[in-house]
């Protein structure tokens, strides 16, 4: 009874983890998505299961289906806010949360004047993120789900692909 | 005495296999009681043995049914214990992955744009432009395998240097 009640309340206490790192990227994404000069994109889980079946690679297939949604931020070097570029001010809420022990870096590249960091939280359902910087715009690309190892490699291999 | 004189009686049809079966209820009964007659004293175990049986058997069947009513109170309780868990998993799967509705949004300047193509291609190109620069990431790891390779050969070179050094 009392492993019971000790595996209940840590099947209660992981999600809600996972639900407060997924939960305050959502928050600054919304917080964000309405501003001008900025570009805000969606991809609902019916969307990139369409996706995936149109696939014939049962890999990425098998992939996509652990992704539940996709969510994308442009924006551009140009968008101003009470005299503060908006780049900068999300590029500081994101710092305050990658920053934590939630995140983890798992790559940097940079190509010229273009940087691509990417971050994974440290439970499997969680986020995937990526932050693209060049001068013409700063980019957030968030694909939440059920983040493995798999997730991960294909990742890091390119194999994602919206269409 | 009476009394005695009637189980006597009694004893005798039911060695004759002559008695009712209320007739061997009232012997079944007097040997339960305190026999103090030697002669019937004999006969006790035989008609006791029936009602202790019985008794065992009543014992038996109320143990049985108090397990039964502990293991339904038990199954019971794990049953609800299981919709619980099922109601919490269930709950945080909706507030987790909560349902937005739309298959695809697409905001412009906080203008909602109802051109899922446009959207789609726009999501294409940040992958796109993700993938590639994963691509360069690739590469250079690849060559970072292919100076570790070299590394390696020349490894056997460098012993054969050393090994010239020391003889000179």
């Amino acid at each position: 009874m009392k492993k019971l009640l000790i595996l209940m309340f840590v099947a209660v206490i992981m999600p809600l983890t996972a639900l407060g790192q997924t939960k305050q990227i959502n928050e600054i994404l919304d917080k964000y998505e309405k501003r001008k000069g900025v570009e805000s994109i969606i991809i609902s889980p019916s969307l990139l299961q369409i996706a995936s079946t149109t696939d014939v690679d049962a890999s990425t297939k098998d992939l996509l289906s652990k992704i539940t949604e996709m969510r994308i931020l442009n924006i551009k070097s140009g968008a101003v806010e009470s005299g503060i570029p908006i780049r900068l001010s999300i590029r500081k809420e994101l710092d305050g949360l990658i920053g934590t022990d939630m995140f983890k870096r798992i790559v940097m590249v940079k190509d010229g004047d273009e940087i691509l960091e990417m971050y994974i939280t440290n439970t499997t359902q969680g986020v995937l993120l990526f932050l693209t910087t060049n001068p013409g715009e700063f980019s957030v690309i968030s694909i939440f789900g059920n983040i493995d190892k798999t997730v991960v490699n294909a990742a890091m291999s390119g194999a994602i692909k919206v269409k | 005495m009476e009394k005695i004189d009637e189980v006597k009686a009694l004893l005798e049809r039911y060695f004759n296999a002559e008695t009712t079966l209320k007739e061997e209820q009232i012997l079944r009964d007097y040997f339960r009681t305190d026999v103090k007659d030697e002669e019937l004293l004999a006969y006790k175990p035989l008609f006791n043995c029936f009602s202790d049986e019985a008794d065992k058997i009543k014992e038996l069947e109320h143990i049985d049914t108090s397990i039964q009513s502990t293991s339904l109170k038990r199954s019971f309780h794990f049953r609800w214990i299981s919709v619980a868990a099922a109601a919490a998993l269930a709950l945080f799967t909706y507030l987790i992955m909560p349902e937005r509705g739309d298959s695809l949004k697409l905001i412009i300047d906080g203008v909602n744009v109802y051109n899922k193509e446009l959207a789609m291609s726009k999501a294409d190109g940040q992958m796109s432009n993700i993938n590639s620069m994963m691509g360069k990431f690739k590469n250079s790891t690849a060559q970072l395998e292919s100076m570790g390779k070299v590394g390696d050969a020349l490894s056997p070179l460098r012993s054969m240097g050393k090994a010239m050094t020391q003889n000179d």
